[in-house]
Formats: structure tokens, sequence, C-alpha cells
């Protein structure tokens, strides 16, 4: 049996052949393709494979039409301009007590059981159940976040889907750096690419600074260890 | 006479003694067209010839810099200084070039000691939405923020809590250099 259906079973207590209800919630959001098994098994394999750090950017990883909705919706809410020696941009409350339908249905689907097995078996990791922060962070022009490597808080998973188009000379893109500091890879933000890496001493990254008349729209945050 | 005849009278010197002495959180003066304008020309010219060393510590910095011969300022210069901060100490100069993408940021692991920094600017024309200042911070939420104009010099004393960074240049000043020296004392 695939590893990744024994796990379901074995996470919510049925038995071999029963129907797994919480794949539905999988099936609602994301596209069909992630969740073949042999996607996932190479995804899984290639997750702990990447340089400099474990490391995955799925394009076209959502339903495209609950992408949108929940741009619509994010583009609603209020966002607050943050700026430190580190970083500049506008980010929205975390969603934890936000009281828009579309956004928390997002929300509660990044925090359900389904999805979090889904990332553990994805990424070999264990996070807390029930937990994560989630935000939007809107880069204009002259933003940035400066190298760091999100250690904090016992985050052990950040993600990210992004819900902008951004073209290289936009700027706004990830980049990953080695243990020297040097720029190993860099990602390009595309509309409902979800990206996530492991965080740890060495998960080094920034997002270079946006140039120019574009947005670089982002939803994102954390999982954490228990 | 390289400095402005206004900083060598006895009284400003004083003045200025009194004023960072008054001044409790973080005390900092600024002292604008410091040099006479030939001696600031001259100065400047001299430090844009100069080669500088590009450094990056990607969680601290990426800028370039040059340490300064002794006899970059002339004696007068440095005795003006030296009366100004009171002390007699030998005084070592670094120049500092920032340009589009570069910073220095707050670390954990460079706190610096506490002591006094003398700041001598040679930034002109630049813009405050270039970014490029240099902020002292407290932790507690206070700040300063020291101006960015040619011919201004600097003078902040930092206690164990205040620590400085220089914001991120951004792409609004892609063509300029954001020159300075910092002096500190040994």
């Amino acid at each position: 049996m695939f590893p990744f259906i024994k796990l379901m079973l074995r996470t919510f207590g049925y038995a071999e052949g029963q129907d797994i209800p919480e794949m539905h919630l999988l099936n609602f959001w994301l596209a069909p393709q992630y969740l073949e098994q042999i996607t996932m098994q190479r995804l899984r394999e290639e997750f702990q494979k990447q340089k400099p750090f474990p490391h995955l950017s799925l394009q076209h990883f959502f339903h495209e039409a609950r992408l949108e909705e929940l741009k619509k919706a994010i583009d609603e809410e209020k966002f607050t301009q943050k700026t430190s020696d580190l970083f500049s941009f506008k980010q929205t409350k975390d969603f934890f007590n936000c009281k828009n339908k579309v956004i928390k249905a997002f929300y509660d689907f990044l925090r359900s059981k389904a999805f979090m097995v889904y990332m553990e078996y994805l990424t070999g990791l264990k996070f807390k159940r029930n937990q994560v922060d989630l935000a939007a962070t809107l880069y204009e022009d002259t933003d940035f976040l400066l190298p760091h490597d999100d250690r904090l808080e016992k985050r052990k998973l950040a993600f990210m889907t992004y819900l902008s188009n951004l073209r290289k000379r936009d700027g706004g893109t990830l980049v990953l750096y080695n243990e020297k500091g040097k720029a190993v890879k860099k990602v390009l933000p595309l509309a409902n690419t979800f990206c996530f890496f492991a965080v740890s001493k060495h998960s080094l990254h920034e997002i270079e600074e946006v140039v120019g008349k574009v947005q670089r729209l982002t939803v994102g945050g954390w999982y954490h260890a228990h | 006479m390289p400095i402005n005849s206004v900083y060598q009278q006895e009284d400003t010197v004083k003045r200025i003694k009194q004023e960072l002495k008054k001044q409790k959180q973080m005390p900092s003066v600024q002292l604008f067209e410091f040099f006479t304008p030939d001696v600031y020309h001259q100065l400047k010219r001299k430090l844009t010839q100069l080669t500088y060393k590009r450094s990056t510590e990607l969680l601290h910095h990426r800028y370039a810099t040059k340490k300064l011969p002794a006899k970059f300022f002339s004696e007068e210069i440095i005795e003006a200084i030296q009366r100004l901060v009171n002390t007699e100490k030998q005084i070592k100069f670094t120049a500092y070039c920032f340009s589009w993408k570069d910073y220095q940021v707050l670390h954990d692991k460079k706190v610096e000691k506490p002591g006094t920094d003398i700041i001598f600017d040679f930034s002109d024309k630049w813009q405050d939405d270039y970014g490029g200042h240099i902020v002292y911070v407290d932790g507690r939420g206070n700040y300063i923020t020291t101006p960015v104009q040619g011919n201004t010099v600097s003078i902040v004393k930092r206690s164990s809590s205040i620590q400085k960074f220089v914001q991120y240049v951004n792409n609004h000043g892609k063509d300029k250099k954001r020159l300075f020296v910092i002096a500190t004392f040994s």
C-alpha cells in the first residue's frame, strides 16, 4: 500500500480499505497531480536532496479557482508597513483571528491534520498539531528582506504561496545561500507556486529588493516543532 | 584653517561638550559645515580616489571599506577632534562606501563596546528615500538617525545598550555612493 495512505489510515485510526474522508479536504484544495503516488514519492526524495538546504518549489500547487478567491479576499485585508534594519514590507495581522471566510478556510486547511500529515510525508519532518503562523506580505518598490535563517520560536518549516507573477528584472526573488554565503538558487515568484524549506542553521535566505511598479504578494508562515 | 572657525572657538567646544553631557538617552550632536569648503572638497576628492575593499558577511553587512592612513587627516584636524571629545587617545579612521544593495544590520555576535562614534559625512545630494542612514537604537524602541549630508560631523556617545545599523541602500540610489568616515579611539 502507498506509504502516504498507510500514514493517513494510521493517523486517523481507520482500518485498511476504509474510506479516508480527510482525503476530500486535500482534493478540495490541491491540484490533482500533487496527490498522485508517483509525484509524492518523487517530491519526498527531491526535498531531501535539494541544495543548499532541503526545499521545494511546486508550481500550480492549489486549484487555480481556490487561489484566485483567496487572492481577492487578501486584497481586501489591511496591510501595515513593517520596517527594521532587516526588512521593509507591508504585512497583514496573523490570520488566526481573521473574519474573512475564504481566508479562514485556507488557514484551517493549512493547520488541518490532513495537510500537516501530507507535508510531514513530503518533508520527513514532524509538526506541532493544530498550530500554524499565517499572514500575507506585500513587497512593493524598494521593499526587501535581508539574509537571515528564520530560526525563531521552534520554527520547523517555512512556507509561502505566491499570489502574483514577477519577472526577473522586477526583483523579489527568493535567494537561497549555501554555508559559504554563495547564492545557490533563486526562486522567481510565480502565482500559485507553493514554496517551502526546512528551518535550520543552514537555511540562509533573502528576498531581493522589489524594483519598479510591481507588487509581490505572498501568503505564508511557519509550522513548528513540538 | 582646515576647520570652520566656529568649531575652533573655546565657547563652541564648551557648548558641544555640555550638550553631549546634558542628553541622557542617546547623547549626540551634529556639526554642520565642519570643514572649510576647500578642505572638504579636497578630502572628498581623496576619498573618492581610494580603492575600497568589498566586504560581505551576509548576516551582518555588505559594503566597501578602506582603513585610512594615519596622515589622511592633518594634525590640526586630529587635534580639533581630540579636543571636541576630550581625549588624547590615538584615532583610527575607516572610510565606508555604501552603494545599491549594501547594508549593515544588528547582530548578536557583533555587539559594539560602549564608546564614542565620530562620523564624517561626505555624501552630497543624497536623498532620504535612498536609505543608507546610520541609525542608533537602544533596544527599547528609541532611536536617532544621523543626517546624511556632506561636510557634517556627527558625534554619538554609545552606552552598552546602544547599537547602530546602516539602512539598506535601495534602487532609488543605485547610481550613487554613500561615503562616510568613522573615527575610533584606541
